[in-house]
């Protein structure tokens, strides 16, 4: 679905040079924000992926992060996940009119040709006891992918958006598209609920049906990829029966 | 180390107080499980809908021929994990089914390990479920008596991951 609807109502904008990150800023901001805020940086100082790891952002590339108050519970917030990466899917077939170019791995990773174009961070901001905030963070290699050895062993290769599809935008155009996709899907999740929102993800799933292994930090588990539940969780069917998996890490 | 019975009702206290359903607590030669309107049938009167397995397996040599009666603090070190909370300590449950990080990275150190002082509001861990981490935070300050989950373990809604005893 095209993302080409303007910028959503209600829906506030702050552009930075230079932040230490956007997540970073999506929590000092929170408890004044009257409503969902998009926060995006050209520059980054200390740009973060998930478990604290580094996350390479060089000028051009881009840096966003939609902080939000749902009142809703943790499980309920983690849906975001499929939400985030199902906008910028639409944000990037959109801009590069390309749908069969770009699949979802679990739960909220988004392939172009198999590789590695964008990252997604979420986090719930807790602090001192003020309701609860989301942070989405988003970061995606418009036009430099970071050199394969500077990402871990056995990770997704990292690929660019310029250098395979040659489409050649700024942070703030593809904010642009990504914004407008984002409220859509959230519109459709608190609408309608989680169904939807499956149901697209899944008929852009990578490897649904085939041989997939799920780590986490103690446990692997091999099986094959049969579907996702009304939680979001991973559905494997193991040697050991089927197994519903909330979170882990995707090898394929 | 031994449960007495006022460390068996202190417990049953504590988690009637809390939202636990479930506490698992094995200390050497002991196990003790207390569940909340548990499925052993408690008369509907009962004062404690709940039932402890503790006394059956006291440890070797139960209390007489213990060499101190003193002052226990020591006993941590044997067992770091193995804690219940008692009269002054709350239990910090999991708020979600998810993987629990006792690190902001795997690089760095434990945001908190037994023994630690602590503010309110000062970050206990972290919860990944579908790539969304929440970071669990202390609701008051105190020093953590029990680290009740490993990291990288896999915890689910409402499972005990932490003792504190409060200021």
């Amino acid at each position: 679905m095209a993302a080409d609807s303007g910028w959503p109502t209600g829906v506030g904008r702050r552009i930075y040079d230079t932040l230490d990150s956007t997540n970073a800023e999506a929590a000092r901001l929170a408890p004044e924000l009257a409503g969902p805020t998009w926060i995006l940086a050209r520059e980054q100082t200390a740009a973060r992926g998930r478990r604290g790891r580094p996350w390479q952002n060089p000028a051009g590339n881009f840096a966003a992060t939609l902080v939000s108050r749902p009142d809703e519970p943790p499980e309920r917030l983690a849906l975001r996940s499929f939400v985030a990466a199902l906008a910028l899917r639409d944000a990037f077939v959109a801009v590069t009119g390309r749908p069969g170019s770009f699949a979802l791995k679990w739960p909220n990773d988004v392939l172009l040709n198999g590789g590695k174009v964008a990252g997604i961070l979420l986090e719930t901001l807790t602090g001192g006891g003020t309701p609860w905030a989301l942070a989405v963070g988003v970061g995606v290699n418009l036009r430099m992918a970071p050199d394969r050895a500077e990402v871990e062993p056995g990770a997704v290769a990292p690929v660019s958006l310029m250098s395979e599809t040659g489409a050649c935008l700024t942070p703030e155009e593809f904010l642009d598209q990504l914004a407008p996709a984002y409220a859509m899907w959230e519109s459709r999740l608190t609408t309608y609920g989680f169904a939807p929102v499956r149901e697209a993800w899944l008929q852009n799933a990578a490897r649904l049906g085939e041989t997939v292994t799920a780590r986490t930090g103690r446990d692997s588990w091999e099986g094959r990829f049969e579907t996702i539940d009304d939680s979001g969780a991973l559905i494997l069917v193991t040697a050991r029966g089927r197994q519903a998996i909330p979170a882990a890490e995707i090898h394929f | 180390m031994t449960l007495s019975f006022k460390d068996v009702a202190d417990i049953v206290k504590i988690i009637d107080s809390s939202s636990c359903d479930e506490v698992v607590l094995e200390l050497e030669g002991a196990k003790l499980v207390v569940r909340r309107g548990g499925a052993a049938g408690a008369p509907s009167g009962a004062p404690a809908p709940t039932h402890a397995q503790a006394q059956a397996q006291s440890a070797p040599g139960g209390t007489s021929q213990a060499p101190a009666a003193a002052p226990a603090a020591p006993q941590q070190s044997n067992a770091p994990a193995a804690r219940g909370a008692a009269e002054g300590e709350v239990t910090v449950c999991s708020p979600m089914v998810g993987t629990f990080y006792t690190r902001p990275s795997p690089d760095e150190e434990p945001f908190v390990t037994v023994g630690s002082r602590i503010a309110a509001g000062a970050p206990l861990c972290m919860v990944e479920v579908m790539k969304l981490f929440t970071t669990i935070e202390a609701a008051s300050g105190g020093t953590v008596v029990a680290v009740l989950a490993e990291d990288g373990q896999l915890v689910e809604f409402d499972q005990p991951l932490f003792v504190i005893r409060t200021d």
